[in-house]
């Protein structure tokens, strides 16, 4: 305890230490104002329930339970009506939930317990997720509305230099294309460089062959099971 | 009615999401080093479904790596009319003509579980010393073949068909009678609860009046303007230009 207390007392002379105040007068003075400003919002807590680092884990009630009843995951159409500020302050209690279920899952490995229903990890997240797709789906409907289709466009249809066709993904850049050399270089090249044409032929014989075998593949199974099952109602 | 010996858990009856299900069944394959990307898990292609879920150890077993199984051919259905719950026939083996209620479905399978019925005994040797115990357990029938439904007007054996009542409500009808065949409460009965409407909410439930609220306004500004606006951030700063390309 003594020790604590000296690495305390140590840590708060080099924060109000002169010398330091001498090296980077200004850098001390912001963060002196920042924790006086932190004192002063000391009541500021959006959170219901104030209990500190404890939130990190669960009600003690159910340490060392099989099963935690809980409910079911959010279903994308029903965070589709509510609004911004509702999903905004959801986020941050599955956020926070997620936090606590995964802090629960380490600690009862570390401590070989049984952590009891770990489903709730992937109802948590597949929430998070129907929430994102929904942020995304109004902020898409933003900008189609304001910029038109043009704006939702994130990438295109390109030959590569080999000769194959790819779906690259825009990037954003500090200068105009014309002024990217390396951009120019590597993306806007003509379709076929002819070092690599019989290459392409070589890869449209490899995919007619593959696509011959699916098919033949999936004939010769509807075959079997229709001599298998000779009754039954095929397509 | 009985409970069969060993508590075996429908699909529905488990309520687990699906991404919890795979993450149980690839619990115990191989991992191997991807790169940079990290590590990848060698999911099986031909997964070999059971009497066991693939969130239980046996199934897993039954999968680990090198473990092989036959292939199976399994016929097509087109719709599936057997449920939880339903009173059937066994028309097959030593119970054949006897009825009783479906406990338990393996739709990979095309397998039911008569409860039971059809049923074989094995001694099991629990522990050293201790006499070896009999145990009963269920046997699969195949849903196509060995079992039928029951038509509850005269108890016999029928063919079903889906069609509507005149409210839209989609029903199974016996072809031999017309009778409806309701679906048993069992179908709907999940760990969580035996009814949907008699479901108990939990303490981080939200609730219903809640969920059903509409709060969504349309505005014409990005869902982050809006919650700048709220929290009143205000941002006069201007991003320098870039390209897109």
């Amino acid at each position: 305890m003594a020790c604590k207390i000296q690495l305390l007392k140590n840590i708060l002379k080099l924060s109000v230490s002169p010398v330091v105040q001498n090296i980077a007068g200004s850098a001390t003075q912001r963060s002196l104002s920042v924790t006086s400003r932190c004192v002063s919002r000391r009541g500021f807590h959006s959170s219901s329930l104030r209990q500190g680092l404890m939130e990190f884990f669960d009600n003690p009630k159910v340490y060392g339970e099989d099963q935690v009843k809980h409910g079911r995951a959010w279903k994308i159409d029903e965070l589709r009506i509510k609004s911004n500020q509702d999903l905004h302050k959801l986020w941050f209690v599955l956020y926070k939930e997620k936090n606590m279920l995964l802090t629960m899952q380490e600690e009862c490995r570390r401590e070989a317990a049984l952590f009891p229903s770990p489903e709730r990890i992937d109802k948590v997240e597949e929430s998070m997720e129907n929430l994102n797709a929904v942020v995304e789906e109004r902020n898409h409907a933003y900008r189609e509305l304001e910029e038109g289709e043009q704006a939702n466009v994130d990438g295109q249809w390109q030959h590569t230099p080999f000769g194959r066709l790819g779906y690259r993904r825009f990037k954003e850049y500090p200068i105009p294309p014309w002024a990217n050399v390396t951009h120019r270089a590597i993306n806007q090249l003509p379709r076929h460089v002819p070092v690599t044409w019989k290459y392409g032929v070589l890869h449209r014989e490899q995919v007619i062959r593959k696509n011959a075998q699916a098919k033949r593949r999936l004939l010769n199974q509807k075959k079997r099971l229709k001599s298998a099952f000779p009754n039954a109602e095929m397509d | 009615m009985r409970l069969s010996p060993v508590l075996r858990m429908c699909y529905e009856y488990s309520n687990y999401p699906k991404r919890y299900i795979e993450r149980q069944m690839y619990k115990g394959s191989q991992r191997e080093t991807a790169g940079l990307s990290g590590i990848k898990i060698r999911k099986k292609k031909n997964w070999y479904y059971g009497a066991t879920r693939p969130w239980e150890e046996d199934n897993q077993n039954e999968n680990a790596p090198g473990v092989r199984h036959p292939k199976i051919f399994l016929e097509p259905i087109k719709e599936w009319n057997v449920f939880k719950g339903d009173l059937v026939e066994v028309l097959v083996g030593k119970d054949k003509g006897k009825q009783g209620i479906i406990n338990y479905v393996v739709k990979q399978r095309n397998w039911v579980f008569v409860d039971g019925l059809h049923c074989e005994h094995k001694f099991i040797k629990s522990d050293i010393g201790l006499r070896p115990t009999m145990v009963k357990s269920e046997l699969p029938l195949s849903v196509t073949t060995d079992i039928a439904l029951v038509d509850p007007s005269d108890n016999k054996v029928t063919e079903v068909e889906w069609r509507y009542t005149e409210e839209g409500k989609r029903v199974r009808v016996s072809t031999r009678t017309g009778r409806i065949l309701p679906l048993s409460a069992m179908a709907e009965e999940t760990r969580d609860y035996k009814t949907k409407s008699t479901y108990k909410e939990q303490e981080k439930d939200t609730r219903s009046e809640d969920l059903e609220k509409v709060t969504f306004e349309p505005k014409l500004m990005s869902f982050e303007q809006d919650i700048m606006d709220s929290e009143g951030i205000i941002d006069r700063r201007m991003p320098a230009k870039s390209w897109w390309y």
